[in-house]
């Protein structure tokens, strides 16, 4: 097992690759009473339209089966698992993202147990069509739930105007139609190629041992047999760099019109995953030094009434997709859009000064010690992190390197490029 | 983690919990009074103005500058209500000073700028707000209030509460009718006043008592450090359930309905109510989420809650409309399980563990270890984590059905979907 000290942060990461390609991670904070611990697979939405093989023919994975598998793992035949897990004190959830579904447990005893058992159940998938059918219901609920959410819409809106193509756009449980459509078949097939060990991570962060954890894992392990690894088909997407739609507008029960801005960006290209990890902060702190609460702007439109409390701001980078988004609701919208349209011509000509760079890469220094506070946010940091091939405990070494000439380039890379606005509107302002 | 009373060099007292398990530092000043419902939306909007700027941060983009130049710290100025109390708190949270190694970043200038905090910008002639300020926070503040009504389970949640009909039943997120009657004299009012309650400093990290005694010292400000303590607003139950709906246009319906106990937190069933919620409703292996969800798959999302300072319990479901009498019937029908002590071994034996690990994990979050102190002061009969365990390890089935017999249901609220799908 390799150790690895960072004195800057006072933490120590323990890492070692199993044989059968299982990769973990073991991060002792010993004064804390929980410990969380994450099993994630490289599988989510995006992978939805690649053809995977049952043994017998050739399947296409439909939308939303990455978040099927997530439901249905738990119905395990050793018997119901949560309860395995609340017999030994934990809770145990999951979520499914663009590009991972991660299984996680908290608990502050029992800790090898409820490993072993996290190892078990996720590893082992006997579905039934009967229980498949049933979960359809339960799964389109959820749906709904979130369709009701404006967030969702004005979001998933603004994904669908950007991209023709990209699965991005599509909500990563799927469309009713995509679960309704969901077969046995499909299940089996996705879990065999995607749940290899090969393609999966274990985090472990709290109050632990080490080397005891690390060798009930591998004694875990051995005793399970795997199938050949094939790999997971490389993957990628015609997507033009053109906007599907500029404009659009959807009735919705908001008291307040809510705007969804995107500019569509060329994918990232980078050679290592310190360089990755460091181009995804220059376009954080990028967007930190305009869009801030610190930034020129937010209180001047707040003052001018153009926007309420509410602006907001993300990249979003991923395989071969690339955008900023920004949010906010509005009392005026056509100026809030004009303005935002006006910056991403020439987003150089808004830069603020370098001390403000300074103090920006300051604030993402202490958020990033901040998040050292919990072990739960630790593991799941390093779960995203190492998902999205970036990386997380030298984040205050990749800020430091940053420098405002690399900002100003940056800015003058993405500006004038196409982009597309989504408004979610109650009527008052049509 | 323990704290300490500390007297600072002005005979005053604050409470420190050093400890080196976090990597931030964490001050609260909490000033705690009865709390009066016609002050509940002023007192939210009066957050909304501190948090906004101060006289030494004259404007939200300077006062975020500092934050973060301070290692992207956060100051969080807060209205809650808990119980009869009103707790109006100013929390500084921020990286240790010693992981930075930066001579603008020292715990003086943390005093320094938290103090700022109690010296707001006001008008010129210093008996309101800065008018501009406080144009904006009503502004935002009223707009936050409309938008709850996107969110259905949060409306379905106030509405419930607001049936309770009690005089501690609040929202403490205020109330819309009542924003646009504020003035900003009364605003500022409420501020003196508050700087008046008795105050309860709390101080989380690893630093020493001597350096934060000199410098809290030197501000010269005079708080008054005196106690007070809680009464629990116990809901009475009462004859027979009423029913309420409303149509909005979602896509998903939400179900709610109210339970009263008059089971509180100094009540001998207290711990058997914490397992009841448990096993009701909040947790993977609760009977309505192994029967409504589960068994039935008339929802994905149902959960129960209860609040130990009123003593009710809120259930909750987002379901499809043409499950509505169903899955009334199948809560009600769960709550009568258990108070017929059809309680499995099983099903105790999880909410006991459950229960038990997070009374264990409340020390690893500052912000719950100080809530925690906290009650243990404004309820003095509290009993010490370690004590409360051990009253969970004897806890019986028939306990839990006891409190469960004492559960009497109040409202029963229905936001049905507008079109069904």
């Amino acid at each position: 097992m390799k150790k690895m000290e960072y004195s800057l942060i006072e933490e120590t990461v323990c890492k070692h690759k199993l044989e059968n390609g299982l990769e973990v991670y073991i991060i002792p904070k010993n004064d804390f009473t929980k410990t969380t611990v994450y099993f994630a697979t490289k599988f989510g939405s995006l992978h939805s339209g690649l053809k995977v093989n049952d043994g017998k023919e050739e399947i296409i994975i439909p939308g939303g089966l990455a978040h099927f598998i997530e439901h249905r793992i738990f119905d395990n035949k050793k018997g119901p698992v949560m309860d395995r897990f609340s017999a030994l004190g934990a809770s145990c959830n999951a979520y499914t993202s663009y590009n991972r579904t991660a299984y996680h447990f908290k608990n502050d005893h029992n800790i090898n147990a409820c490993i072993e058992l996290l190892l078990d159940f996720v590893q082992e998938f006997t579905v039934k069509a009967e229980s498949v059918e049933k979960e359809k219901d339960i799964i389109i609920e959820e749906l709904r739930m979130y369709l009701d959410y404006p967030s969702t819409n004005l979001y998933l809106g603004l994904l669908n105007n950007l991209y023709f193509h990209h699965p991005i756009k599509e909500d990563v449980g799927g469309s009713e139609k995509d679960v309704k459509e969901t077969t046995c078949k499909a299940l089996k097939a996705a879990y065999r190629q995607f749940y290899h060990p090969e393609n999966m991570i274990l985090v472990i962060c709290g109050k632990v041992n080490p080397d005891l954890i690390l060798k009930n894992i591998i004694d875990n392990q051995s005793q399970k047999v795997f199938p050949p690894y094939d790999g997971i088909p490389d993957f990628t997407f015609e997507e033009p760099l053109n906007v599907v739609k500029e404009f659009s507008v959807q009735k919705f029960h908001v008291s307040l019109d809510k705007v969804a801005f995107g500019v569509k960006l060329a994918p990232l290209v980078y050679n290592n995953v310190i360089e990755y990890t460091k181009q995804c902060y220059l376009y954080e702190i990028l967007l930190d030094l305009i869009f801030s609460i610190s930034g020129k702007y937010y209180e001047e439109w707040l003052k001018m009434q153009i926007i309420t409390n509410s602006l907001a701001y993300s990249h979003l980078e991923g395989k071969n997709y690339n955008s900023i988004i920004i949010t906010a609701d509005v009392y005026k919208r056509d100026i809030f859009i004009e303005y935002i349209s006006k910056i991403f011509k020439a987003v150089d000509n808004y830069l603020p000064k370098e001390e403000d760079f300074t103090r920006i890469k300051k604030a993402k220094i202490g958020s990033f010690i901040k998040s050292l506070n919990h072990p739960s946010v630790i593991a799941r940091e390093l779960v995203e992190a190492y998902m999205d091939e970036r990386e997380y405990f030298e984040t205050m070494e990749i800020i430091q390197s940053i420098t405002y000439h690399e900002i100003i380039n940056l800015a003058k890379q993405i500006s004038d490029k196409p982009f597309s606005v989504n408004v979610l509107t109650g009527g008052k302002n049509d | 983690m323990e704290f300490k009373t500390i007297k600072t060099e002005d005979d005053n007292n604050y409470y420190l919990c050093k400890t080196n398990k976090f990597k931030t530092i964490t001050i609260s000043y909490i000033f705690i009074d009865k709390i009066q419902k016609n002050e509940v939306t002023a007192l939210a909007l009066l957050s909304l103005i501190l948090n906004y700027c101060n006289e030494k941060y004259k404007s939200t983009q300077e006062l975020n500058a500092k934050l973060e130049t301070f290692y992207n710290s956060s100051m969080r100025i807060s209205s809650q209500i808990s119980g009869d109390l009103s707790l109006f708190s100013f929390t500084f949270t921020g990286i240790n000073p010693k992981f930075c190694n930066d001579k603008n970043y020292t715990l003086l200038e943390i005093i320094k700028f938290f103090y700022s905090f109690f010296t707001p910008f006001l008008n010129s002639l210093e008996d309101e707000f800065n008018e501009k300020v406080f144009t904006i926070c009503k502004e935002n503040y009223s707009n936050e209030l409309v938008q709850l009504e996107e969110d259905k389970e949060l409306f379905t949640y106030l509405k419930l509460l607001d049936l309770l009909n009690h005089e501690y039943s609040i929202r403490g997120m205020g109330y819309l009718d009542e924003v646009k009657n504020i003035t900003n004299k009364q605003c500022y009012q409420l501020f003196l006043k508050i700087l008046k309650r008795p105050l309860f400093p709390f101080i989380i990290g690893d630093l020493n008592a001597t350096p934060i005694s000199k410098l809290i010292s030197k501000r010269n400000i005079n708080f008054k450090f005196n106690k007070i303590y809680a009464d629990l607003p116990i809901v009475s139950h009462q004859s027979h359930v009423e029913f309420y709906d409303e149509k909005k246009d979602f896509s998903q319906s939400m179900l709610g309905i109210s339970f009263t106990s008059k089971i509180v937190k100094n009540d001998a069933l207290y711990y058997p109510m914490l397992l009841l919620n448990i096993i009701l409703g909040d947790s993977s292996f609760s009977k309505l989420f192994l029967t409504v969800r589960e068994r039935y798959g008339y929802c994905y999302n149902i959960y129960s809650s209860y609040d130990n300072r009123m003593g009710t319990i809120f259930v909750l479901a987002g379901i499809d409309a043409k499950y509505q009498h169903k899955t009334y019937d199948l809560i009600i029908e769960q709550l009568e399980h258990i108070c017929r002590s059809r309680i499995t071994t099983k099903e105790l034996k999880f909410a006991k563990l459950r229960l038990t690990s997070e009374i264990n994990s409340y020390v690893d979050s500052p912000s719950i270890i100080i809530s925690k102190e906290l009650d243990n002061i404004l309820l003095p009969n509290s009993l010490s984590l370690k004590d409360a365990i051990g009253e969970i390890k004897k806890i019986t089935v028939e306990d839990v059905a006891e409190a469960a017999r004492r559960i009497h249901i109040k409202d029963c609220f229905f936001l049905e979907q507008q079109e069904e799908k």
